[in-house]
């Protein structure tokens, strides 16, 4: 079975049975997209919620706002069929403590937020989420199943 | 692209240096801190692609406490320290005279003495640059994780995304009396903030 690694600010797509992983989403959001029909599916990793606020121009996969777009279109081009694509998600953590309330990194939480607006915008319904909390997330996305699996630091395995 | 790419090979090396020094006062602080000898490896500079990061050191395969500060100012950019457990739970018993809980279980005041390290080291550091440069850092109060380091450094390195595409990473590694770890050391400066170190000092 094929593994596909998805690196951080990078998308790709697949074709079932092969399987799309990403490690490294502490505050950064994994978007997984399938298609149930045909078994393709995609995997965006953003690390920041809004492309305008960027001072380099470049790469789409980088923010919320244009990774989910252009990830449809990749799919699309593939093969896969839009009004059939549904959305999971995860990560989005605050790792840092600062013994307070403070604003700094509080990115995981406005990813997240970017992420379901950019869905939202482009009609993706959103069947699951695990985002948030201290701890940071590796996901493999089957594309078999549609299952997303995640692993964390306390070594729990579970999927959504 | 190649915001980095644009330094010269006498550039980086200036910069190497400005890090060695402010490394070496930092070791120093450190020292004094802790009563004990502190040794340091010669900062190294590399520059990596947001793809690449991931694997970018081989301490982001380990379960590591993360301190990390945000520094404003004239040359903006992070901070971070990644400490094994146990060295961390060495490094809070020393600063707190007593044994602590485990690790893993800190409470809110060992993880506090835990960013002072980070804080007082970051301080060393930033305070030699300053020494010959005249720039000023302003820190943020530091922030302390524990997980995986890749987790740690790729949402650091996430910070930088408006400003590049790839990451500098400068990365000096501290030991305790020549053998026993105490951390890795990550300085990733904004692509404009090392051309505001090196045109202070005129090169």
């Amino acid at each position: 079975m094929e593994i596909i690694k998805v690196g951080m600010a990078d998308l790709k797509i697949g074709q079932a049975p092969a399987r799309l992983l990403t490690s490294g989403l502490g505050s950064c959001v994994g978007i997984c997209l399938w298609d149930f029909l045909s078994k393709k599916g995609g995997m965006a990793h953003i690390m920041l919620p809004d492309s305008t606020k960027a001072r380099v121009a470049g790469n789409p996969a980088k923010f919320a706002d244009t990774a989910v777009p252009a990830l449809i279109q990749l799919l699309e081009n593939h093969g896969a069929c839009r009004r059939r694509l549904k959305a999971k998600i995860a990560g989005g953590a605050q790792m840092f403590s600062f013994g307070g309330e403070h604003e700094i990194m509080k990115v995981g939480q406005r990813n997240v937020e970017a992420v379901k607006t950019a869905l939202a915008a482009w009609d993706i319904p959103l069947l699951a989420e695990d985002t948030g909390g201290n701890i940071g997330r590796t996901i493999e996305f089957d594309l078999e199943t549609g299952l997303v699996h995640i692993r964390t630091m306390a070594a729990k395995n579970y999927h959504i | 692209m190649g915001e980095f790419k644009k330094l010269s090979e006498a550039q980086l090396d200036v910069i190497r240096e400005v890090c060695n020094i402010g490394a070496g006062n930092g070791a120093t602080a450190l020292a004094t801190m802790l009563g004990q000898r502190v040794e340091m490896s010669v900062p190294e500079i590399n520059i990596v692609s947001y793809q690449e990061i991931l694997e970018a050191s081989p301490i982001c395969q380990e379960t590591v406490y993360g301190i990390y500060q945000k520094i404003k100012g004239q040359a903006p950019g992070e901070v971070l320290w990644l400490l094994p457990q146990s060295m961390a739970q060495q490094l809070v018993e020393m600063l707190l005279q007593r044994s602590v809980t485990e690790t893993g279980s800190f409470n809110q005041f060992e993880l506090s003495a835990l960013a002072e390290v980070g804080n007082i080291v970051t301080g060393g550091f930033l305070a030699a640059i300053t020494g010959f440069t005249g720039i000023r850092f302003y820190p943020s109060i530091p922030g302390v994780a524990l997980d995986y380091g890749c987790n740690i450094l790729s949402s650091v390195a996430a910070e930088l995304g408006h400003v590049s595409n790839e990451v500098l990473i400068i990365e000096t590694i501290f030991k305790l009396n020549h053998k026993e770890m105490i951390g890795h050391f990550f300085l990733l400066p904004e692509p404009d903030s090392l051309r505001v170190i090196v045109t202070a000092l005129g090169v």
